[in-house]
């Protein structure tokens, strides 16, 4: 799925790093963002685990996630609160998704912005099936741990509603990123 | 090249992408649609002392007054919802009730002894925040 | 990922997506319309209030002829016990002279005597002798008041309230035996002064509750919720699940402070200042009154939660712990085994007594 051989450790390292700060910086700008409530961010985020999945591979992917969960909840003061509960099991949703999607690697040669996953979906299909997993679980994990009774799957269709919007959106980002850096390699030379 | 071929939308996606994003949308418009049928209340009983007085069709607008404990309490069904307009009670004068409209739903004016209740399944309500009732 | 066993892929693969699509089944059949338990609601205008019976696990037929039958029983009991009606028994006895021994019913005088203990324990702050004064401040007038009486008026019945007695219960039986509700020759009541006038407002819907639970239980209903106003007692369980209630938020009308899960039997009977109540010179004068100074009571609590096994208790101690406050209501709580209470101060802070059932919401609902 990536070119994984052809780059070493530190570089890689280096490039998930990257990858983590920029959807850390970006959650924390959201969340400073006034009004539009707990449940409705953007999650713009996201837009870097799709980019690390697409560029570097599923187990990168995940690592950029679950920093950014980490950091981004002990930066909010949220750690360990039910708001990262929440966070920890959508990211393990969108993950989890990804890394089933990840299973048949297609032609390496491709730019990443091109890449098919399994089922033939690209970048705003991965990005749109990650992000209904992401909500999916959060809701079950939320009906779980907090609300206690089925009232909160009357609002599961407003939920789902966001979740397809911001799906769609952050796998166009996702791809226009991609596009720019297909110009490049892994290793930072020009193509 | 035309235009609408290098349009980011057409780029960005594959086959299989536009046809989950198609699909997905129909399945959360389904799911919505499941969740939110209700049976709408076909009329109002209005209840004057626990005996009712009155049954509107909630199809026709139409004001009616009605002699409560207090006074005249006029009923207004507009647009298949119905409410209490402009009752002289005690502590609310001139005042009216919420629009009421679905099956089973009910509301009144203690003092002036009027209970206005749309008809319909009798039995499970659901309120968002899952209670049976409140200790007040 | 080349490093995965391929069988653990597969299984990955295919289980997944499998586990989400039951996932999302499950939700929606656990969505509130698939699993509504079998619930009949019934409404009435009565005692004044709103009463909504709410009968589970039995046919809508039963449910509604045990409906039909609480709704009377309460009715019966309104004509029996309420101080407005000129015709009832309790205005009867109010209408007598002072000092006079008179017979009561077995049903009024077992609740009087159950009323007592409570005035007894509660060193008069729960009182059913305040018709004048309820009177005086006209909260249940029509229209009702909307200054306070003047302090000439407060003062002289304060006067001639006597400090303790002022209602005395006796039976004329032989012995300690059970007194019969329906013997009528045996139990007298007396007044002492003309301060003192039956009203039992502050007992009697938790009695009327009490009752409609029971003829519910004579008709068979294992489960149900019977709710006067606010004034209310759960049986059974909602088809094995708790029944859930509310507690309302003395300022926010539209908002619950807490919820608590009930089952098997509890009555829960909240007594606040913002029922009955009128802004008057910037100030707040509700109808829970003092006894002691003729006043509403100013105990620094805006609202009290009783929970016990019976509704006429709960009724009874939670007027008494609105007007004793926190310290001594709690200590009341003590003297009735199985209840419990919350309560609500002036700024909205909970004090909870140990063994009280539900859960403070730190974001109202």
């Amino acid at each position: 799925m990536s070119d994984n051989d052809a780059i070493p450790q530190p570089r890689r390292q280096l490039l998930i790093s990257y990858l983590a700060a920029a959807a850390v910086g970006t959650h924390l700008l959201e969340a400073a963002l006034p009004g539009l409530g707990p449940w409705f961010k953007p999650g713009l985020a996201n837009t870097f685990t799709l980019v690390a999945f697409f560029r570097l591979g599923w187990q990168a992917a995940a690592g950029v996630a679950l920093i950014r969960v980490l950091v981004g909840s002990i930066a909010l003061g949220t750690f360990l609160s039910p708001t990262f509960f929440l966070s920890v099991s959508g990211a393990m949703g969108a993950v989890l998704t990804l890394g089933l999607l990840s299973g048949r690697s297609s032609c390496t040669a491709e730019p990443s912005a091109q890449r098919r996953v399994l089922g033939g979906f690209g970048v705003v299909g991965v990005s749109l099936l990650a992000s209904m997993a992401h909500i999916s679980c959060q809701v079950l994990c939320a009906w779980f741990l907090i609300i206690g009774h089925a009232g909160i799957f009357l609002a599961l269709p407003w939920f789902l509603l966001g979740a397809w919007a911001t799906g769609i959106i952050n796998g166009l980002l996702a791809f226009l990123i991609l596009e720019r850096l297909a110009r490049f390699t892994l290793l930072g030379e020009k193509r | 090249m035309s235009n609408k071929e290098n349009a980011l939308l057409w780029r960005a996606t594959t086959l299989s992408d536009r046809w989950l994003i198609l699909l997905s949308a129909l399945l959360i418009g389904s799911l919505a649609v499941y969740l939110f049928r209700r049976p709408a209340g076909e009329e109002v009983i209005v209840e004057r002392h626990n005996e009712i007085v009155l049954r509107l069709p909630l199809s026709r607008n139409q004001v009616v007054k009605v002699q409560g404990a207090l006074g005249e309490v006029a009923v207004q069904v507009q647009e298949g919802r119905v409410r209490l307009l402009e009752y002289a009670s005690p502590r609310m004068i001139g005042t009216r009730s919420g629009w009421i409209s679905r099956a089973g739903a009910m509301v009144a004016c203690v003092p002036c002894d009027i209970l206005l209740r749309v008809t319909g399944e009798n039995g499970a309500q659901t309120s968002t925040n899952g209670l049976d009732a409140i200790s007040r | 990922m080349r490093e995965m066993k391929s069988g653990w892929r597969v299984a990955v693969r295919y289980g997944f997506p499998l586990l989400m699509v039951a996932l999302l089944v499950a939700a929606l059949w656990m969505s509130p319309r698939g699993a509504q338990p079998q619930l009949h609601l019934h409404t009435r205008l009565l005692m004044g209030t709103l009463v909504n019976l709410t009968i589970g696990s039995v046919p809508r037929s039963q449910a509604d002829q045990a409906a039909q039958q609480a709704f009377a029983e309460m009715v019966r009991i309104e004509e029996v016990m309420s101080s407005h009606r000129s015709d009832s028994e309790v205005s009867r006895i109010n209408q007598v002279s002072r000092e006079t021994w008179q017979p009561v019913s077995g049903e009024l005088g077992l609740l009087l005597r159950q009323g007592l203990q409570v005035t007894t324990l509660s060193q008069g702050a729960f009182a059913m002798g305040l018709e004048p004064l309820t009177r005086l401040w006209g909260f249940s007038g029509n229209p009702p008041a909307t200054q306070p009486p003047p302090s000439a008026d407060l003062a002289r019945w304060l006067q001639a309230y006597p400090s303790s007695g002022a209602i005395e219960l006796r039976y004329l039986g032989e012995g300690a035996a059970a007194l019969q509700e329906s013997d009528q020759s045996t139990l007298q009541v007396r007044l002492k002064t003309q301060s003192v006038g039956l009203d039992l407002g502050a007992i009697a819907k938790g009695y009327a509750v009490d009752r409609a639970v029971a003829i519910l239980q004579q008709a068979g209903i294992k489960d149900a919720v019977v709710d006067a106003g606010g004034n209310l007692r759960i049986i059974g369980s909602k088809e094995g699940k708790p029944w859930r209630i509310g507690v309302q938020s003395p300022r926010q009308q539209d908002q619950v402070v807490a919820v608590s899960q009930l089952s098997g039997n509890m009555a829960m009977v909240t007594s606040g200042d913002y029922e009955r109540f009128f802004l008057y010179e910037g100030k707040r004068y509700h109808h829970i009154i003092d006894p002691g100074t003729g006043l509403p009571a100013r105990s620094g609590l805006s609202s009290v939660t009783v929970q016990a096994p019976d509704a006429t208790t709960a009724d009874a101690l939670s007027t008494a712990l609105f007007v004793l406050g926190a310290e001594k209501g709690l200590s009341l709580l003590s003297h009735f085994p199985g209840s419990a209470a919350l309560l609500i101060t002036e700024e909205g802070k909970p004090i909870r007594s140990a063994g009280f059932v539900g859960e403070w919401l730190s974001v109202p609902q």
